[in-house]
């Protein structure tokens, strides 16, 4: 007891006196929302951070004077390195830069053309950076125009972008959100390269940096625009389109989209709705050439029909299938083609045979996979069922053709 | 002096609460890669082995802590010297989570406090609860049980709901064999933390039963699902990292509970696993620190056990900083050196050797073990 | 009675105890218990003033009374006569208003006065009056005999009316305490929507009645105590013997015994004098003012403990678990009773660590608060010109001086305070920007939380741990909280109530006894009593059969 009662005292002071070392109070923080990265001529890295002004996001706050300073503003810094670059801001900024809300990192294309992985070990390093930041690169256009861009509807350009991600994922399956911890776990995977969402603006470029972007009706944009293919941390090239949904089919992250499926003779006959799907894949290692089969088992509705069929026949309905069936296999096997084109495990099929023959991956594919991959074949099948067809029967093309005199 | 009996159901929240302690945040095994898992239940195997051994050495001398039979095994002279080996053994033990625990909390959390804060702050904590008796310190590890069996439950159903797993990064099972595995597993994951079962050598007369085939039982069915808890989050934390990522973070649960978002609401949810770390790690350290002034009580034949309490927690507020130069040091060392070193001769070699002194002088020392009255006390 | 006062008081405690349970009611056993007391507090005064019998001459007496007391202006002296074998006077001496004026002129002064030699068969010498008066004339329950002055004192005290004889040296005093009390009330502090709406009153004897009226049982076990030197206030104990640990009476005996002070006023000052440790914030005895819960404990194998002069009696031991609990909780349904258990659990948490959560959020971990929520405090702090700390100690001082005030004021001035708070304090400050909203939100959960324990006693304690808590997290985050929780809940464990754990069946673990804490097990399921309370007599309810044997029939 006695010990305890001459230690208190000292205990107290220990409180008080510290100061507080970690301690921030909020109005000292400036929260970054999205990092942009860029490299110069010289090799140095050129980073930008957009900073939130939370006064202006904060709904409902009265007396603040909302409405008159931007939402955001952005801070640029050159640097040999990252952290160089990110501690140098300093000299602009009156608040300590804070990083756990981040939710964007955006690199350039010249930087991911010259590697990635530069950026990659601070960002996860730092115990600030939360791994759920999204990975992007700008295409067409630097990170700096990208996160000095205006947005209409979330006004912070990063939230807007993680957004936009996350919808399009889920209802158009074109991208697919790749956080840094996706994108390291891909490096490190057996033959696996990384695979990062592009962006890019759209619309009048001059006005997107400038506040009256979100007065106007017809704004410069964001906009996802494929994603990009690596190659040893270096980017390679481009995946767009059905091709990119590919991706999304072979790994099973699919939730749903939509897809032009032909229809006597009218090319865009059907929409068709995905509305789950499941992806197995299983690869073939018996001989020293392997192969994979990817099994793809979509549920679907119909949500368009432009064309007079009959869709309360069964068999009108399993034809339908069977031109999806072949819609889907045509874009995955695009997708293939193209990784092979770029040499590229995106799909991360070298994964899959390690995972199903971890021996044999290791004594004779891993060595020999650079020649492996660019000929690997891949044997898709798709086997689809159209479960609904919306509110309507058959369509009123049908009936029509119907009730016309033969 | 009136001694506090544990009674079986307590004996088994501690088991579990030492051995889940810190070792659930800190990846575990995590050298086996995807594997990892597989060598935790390996380690937990072993460790059941070590605590037959440290059991039947409680068999034979009920009534008495290690400290104790040792100078009935050897004599004053040299069992307090092996006592005081063993006192080291568990300070040092002690330095040895406190360190830990100070530098993953200051890389995580506190950047700029010095670490001697921290665990001055810890060890404040740990020398109140401990001046109240060990019995405060059993019951709240009683709450503490409740309580981290709830935050478990909890975080299990989000990271099920939010479904984040992706089973394929465990896959393929023992991909690179056997072998690494087993190097992974031995010597580091049986030591730690199964193996730090040593200390209930401490303990074990504390208990209050009747049956000791019970006490065994309840003791390996704790250590079992200990090693089930431990390997199912590793395998949680793997399945939702990667195992790169999990590999080489500080808290693989801390980053994989970060992943959890669900509905824009339900996220951050790092608070609660800050928290679990901070109460695995207090009670964990007070385990260690009790033993240890256990220990020194007998060696140094000190009857008021509340007076060794301050002095010992200023010796590892003072180690824990001196113990290593960085975190670096700290960490191979305690995956290098003690393990081998340290682990290894006071968990496996010195009980061995104990049981073998004890089966060569079984007839002489009868008397002894049948009447406990006589130990130094 | 009067051969054992030589002896040394704790010789006689025993029998004494014995012989009170032995008689289980009724006046003689009361009143033993009472001499009992007197002897213990002052056993040397006794001894001497024994061999002071009172004087057979009346006035002699009368005017020694009035001069013990200082000749006070409520004492009456009703002086009388009446016929036996002679004429004989009479004193009736009083103390009004404490005194049912009804009872003294029908029930003694009428028959008394209308006593006349033609009605006895024997003529009655005068030495005898008062034994003939006890058993012929008074037509009152609780008569008996004053011995000297000393005695006569206490029972006028007391409240007793005292009848003196011309020529006897003894006295008779009578059950006449009346007076204007507070009758049986509503509670005012623990109210319930389903359940008894009586309360108790500041009059023992009435609260003792409530609960005889609720237990008809022959083991139910009342005991006065007399407490204070001057006051002498009435203390008694209330058990139900075929439940109770006999150790754990022995320990409250002896407690009570120990407590030596001028006066005792309310069961607060009792409760502080016996309970087990001083140093800590929490409550250690749980209080209350319904005769239900007196009950209710009472068959858990606890004990009340009644003080005279109050309403609120105590319970012991008492577990931290039972300020959660509300008599309620057994009146309406299990589940809605678990659910509102656990309510309440949370709201003492909130009140206890909100604030302290709030700060460690805004200035430590940031990095926790969702993005959205994160702007809009953000947004809010912006301008504040104090730190979160400073702004959170401001506003729960301002918080506890307006509770306060509240309180004290008149209720017609309390709107006027409540407004102020609300309106000047609350709105003004945050236009001002000398506070963030988002701090009064947090200040306001916490009080409303506050309110909501149903524990007055338990919710002042973590009015005030709220304090040293807001401070350690705006130190150290949610290490320096963790570790004060961890602290609180260590200390809490270390506390007893009467050598019973105070966390019970939390830590240690009692398995039976989870069914009623937190939790509330429909009564059908509560077989047993809890654990290490009730040693003799466990079992509380049988398995009921009913539904079982009428699906039977059905299925037949």
């Amino acid at each position: 007891m006695n010990f305890l009662k001459c230690s208190l005292p000292l205990f107290i002071c220990l409180l008080f006196l510290t100061g507080c070392w970690d301690q921030n109070e909020l109005d000292e923080l400036s929260i970054v929302m999205g990092i942009g990265i860029n490299i110069d001529k010289k090799g140095d890295l050129i980073v930008t951070y957009q900073v939130v002004n939370p006064t202006e996001v904060a709904p409902g706050i009265t007396g603040a004077g909302g409405g008159k300073q931007p939402v955001f503003t952005v801070y640029e810094a050159k640097g040999r390195n990252l952290m160089e670059a990110t501690r140098k801001a300093t000299k602009q900024t009156s608040r300590r830069l804070f990083f756990a809300h981040a939710r964007m990192l955006v690199f350039s294309e010249k930087l991911a053309k010259d590697s990635i992985y530069q950026a990659l070990d601070m960002i996860s390093r730092d115990p600030e950076v939360r791994s759920t930041i999204q990975v992007l690169i700008a295409r067409d256009t630097t990170p700096s125009k990208i996160l000095r861009t205006f947005t209409a509807i979330d006004k912070v350009t990063s939230d807007e972008v993680a957004t936009i991600l996350k919808i399009s994922e889920k209802n158009w399956g074109e991208n697919l959100q790749q956080d840094i911890n996706e994108v390291l776990q891909s490096i490190i995977n057996e033959g696996g390269q990384p695979l990062i969402n592009g962006i890019r603006l759209t619309g009048d470029k001059e006005l997107a940096v400038t506040a009256q972007n979100y007065e106007v009706g017809d704004p410069a944009r964001i906009q996802l625009s494929g994603m990009g293919v690596f190659k040893e941390g270096k980017l390679k090239g481009w995946i767009d389109g059905p091709e990119a949904r590919g991706i999304l089919w072979i790994k099973g992250k699919l939730v749903s989209s939509a897809i032009t499926v032909p229809c006597q003779g009218n090319k865009n006959g059907y929409s068709i709705e995905v509305v789950r799907s499941n992806t197995e894949l299983s690869a073939n290692t018996k001989s020293n050439e392997p192969s994979i089969n990817i099994r793809v088992y979509p549920e679907a509705n119909i949500a368009e029909a432009n064309c007079a069929v009959n869709l309360e026949k069964p068999s009108e309905i399993s034809t339908i299938e069977k031109t999806f069936n072949a819609v889907i296999e045509k874009e995955i096997n695009k997708t293939i083609e193209a990784a092979q084109k770029f040499d590229s495990d995106i799909l991360g099929f070298g994964e899959l045979l390690y995972r199903e023959n971890p021996k044999k991956w290791r004594h004779v594919y891993k060595q020999k996979y650079e020649q492996i991959f660019p000929k690997l074949k891949v044997n898709v099948h798709v086997d689809s069922r159209i479960r609904r067809s919306g509110m309507r029967t058959s369509p009123f093309l049908f009936e029509e053709k119907k009730e016309a005199p033969k | 002096m009136k001694t506090y009996k544990i009674d079986i159901q307590q004996y088994f929240i501690i088991i579990v609460l030492f051995e889940l302690g810190s070792a659930i945040l800190v990846g575990l095994g995590m050298d086996a890669g995807r594997d990892a898992w597989f060598a935790i239940l390996l380690g937990m195997l072993c460790g059941m082995v070590l605590f037959l051994g440290y059991f039947f050495l409680y068999n034979q001398f009920p009534e008495m802590s290690l400290t104790q039979y040792l100078q009935v095994l050897f004599g004053k002279y040299v069992g307090k010297a092996l006592g005081f080996c063993y006192l080291m053994y568990f300070m040092y033990l002690a330095t040895r989570v406190l360190r830990d625990f100070g530098s993953l909390l200051l890389s995580a959390v506190f950047v700029q406090t010095p670490i001697i804060v921290v665990n001055t702050l810890m060890i404040a904590t740990i020398v109140y609860v401990l001046k109240l008796g060990f019995e405060v310190l059993v019951r709240t590890g009683e709450i503490i049980f409740s309580l981290v069996v709830l935050l478990g439950v909890s975080l299990t159903i989000l990271v099920l709901s939010a479904d984040l797993m992706e089973y394929n990064y465990l896959l393929p099972i023992l991909g690179k064999g056997f072998i690494p595995v087993l190097k992974a597993a031995f010597p580091v994951t049986p030591t730690f933390p199964f193996g730090e079962m040593v200390v209930f050598t401490m303990l074990f007369p504390y208990l209050k039963t009747k049956k000791k085939s019970k006490a065994l039982t309840v003791g390996l069915v704790a250590m079992g699902i200990s090693g089930i808890i431990l390997s199912a989050t590793v395998a949680m934390d793997i399945a939702i990292l990667g195992g790169h990522v999990a590999t080489h973070v500080y808290f693989p649960l801390l980053a994989a509970v970060s992943k959890i978002n669900l509905g824009e609401f339900i996220q951050r949810l790092d608070a609660l696993v800050v928290f679990t770390l901070i109460i695995g790690g207090f009670f964990k350290i007070s385990v260690f620190f009790y033993v240890a002034v256990k220990a020194a009580q007998d060696v140094f034949g000190v009857k008021e056990e509340k007076k060794l309490i301050g002095p010992i927690g200023i010796v590892l507020i003072l180690s824990s900083i001196m113990i290593a130069a960085n975190y670096v040091e700290h960490i191979t060392e305690g995956l290098n050196v003690v393990p081998h070193y340290i682990h290894i001769p006071f968990q496996v070699v010195l009980p061995v050797l104990f049981i073998l002194v004890f089966l060569v002088r079984r007839k002489k020392l009868k008397h002894f073990a049948s009447s406990p009255s006589t130990s130094t006390k | 009675m009067r051969n054992r006062r030589k002896r040394p008081m704790i010789k006689t405690y025993k029998k004494l105890t014995d012989m009170v349970a032995e008689k289980s009611f009724g006046e003689a056993s009361s009143l033993q218990t009472e001499t009992f007391s007197e002897e213990i507090h002052s056993v040397e005064q006794k001894i001497e003033r024994k061999e002071g019998k009172l004087s057979p001459v009346l006035h002699v007496t009368v005017d020694s009374v009035k001069k013990s007391l200082g000749n006070p202006v409520d004492l009456i002296v009703r002086e009388f006569e009446f016929e036996l074998q002679q004429k004989v006077t009479a004193t009736l001496l009083f103390l009004e208003e404490m005194n049912d004026p009804q009872l003294l002129n029908e029930f003694i002064l009428a028959p008394l006065m209308s006593l006349t030699s033609d009605k006895q068969s024997t003529p009655v010498p005068v030495s005898h009056a008062l034994h003939y008066i006890k058993q012929n004339a008074v037509a009152l329950g609780r008569v008996l005999d004053v011995e000297n002055e000393e005695e006569l004192l206490e029972a006028l005290l007391a409240g007793f009316s005292v009848l003196l004889v011309e020529g006897n040296t003894k006295g008779l005093k009578m059950g006449t305490t009346g007076g204007r009390m507070r009758g049986i009330e509503e509670p005012t502090s623990e109210v319930v929507i389903r359940g008894p709406k009586d309360s108790f009153t500041e009059s023992m004897k009435t609260n003792i009645s409530l609960i005889r009226r609720r237990v008809r049982s022959p083991d139910l076990r009342v005991e006065k105590y007399k407490i204070g030197d001057v006051t002498h206030t009435d203390v008694a104990i209330i058990y139900l013997d075929n439940i109770v640990n006999p150790l754990l009476i022995k320990e409250i005996k002896k407690r009570i015994n120990e407590v030596k002070t001028d006066g005792l006023l309310e069961s607060g000052q009792l409760e502080e004098f016996i309970q087990d440790e001083t140093v800590t914030v929490f409550p250690q005895f749980m209080n209350t003012e319904r005769p239900d819960v007196v009950v209710g404990n009472l068959l858990e194998g606890r004990v009340g403990i009644m003080v005279n002069g109050t309403p609120f009696s105590l319970i012991a031991p008492t577990q931290f678990i039972q300020f959660f609990q509300s008599s309620e909780d057994y009146y309406m349904r299990y589940d809605i009773s678990t659910f509102l258990r656990l309510l309440r659990f949370s709201v003492f948490l909130i009140s206890l660590i909100a604030p302290s959560i709030y700060i460690a959020l805004t200035t430590f971990h940031q990095a926790m608060i969702p993005t959205t929520l994160l702007f809009g405090i953000a947004a809010q702090r912006e301008g504040v010109p104090f730190p979160a700390i400073a702004e959170a100690l401001v506003m729960e001082i301002t918080f506890e001086i307006l509770r306060e005030a509240g309180i004290r004021m008149p209720r017609a001035v309390g709107v006027a305070v409540s407004i102020v708070g609300a309106l000047v304090l609350g709105q003004a400050a945050v236009q001002a920007g000398l506070v963030s909203p988002a701090m009064v939100i947090v200040v306001g959960i916490t009080a409303v939380a506050s309110f909501a324990i149903p524990s007055f006693a338990v919710a002042t304690s973590a009015r005030l741990l709220r304090f040293p808590l807001m401070i350690i997290s705006s130190v150290f985050g949610f290490y320096g909280l963790t570790l004060a929780l961890i602290v609180i809940i260590a200390h809490l464990t270390s506390l007893r109530s009467f050598g019973y754990p105070y966390l019970s069946p939390f830590a240690p673990i009692q398995t039976q006894d989870l069914k009623d804490s937190l939790f509330r097990f429909p009564i059908t399921k509560l077989f047993k009593r809890p654990e290490k309370l009730a040693k003799k007599n466990e079992t509380r309810t049988q398995p009921y059969q009913v539904k079982k044997k009428r699906e039977e029939e059905t299925t037949r």
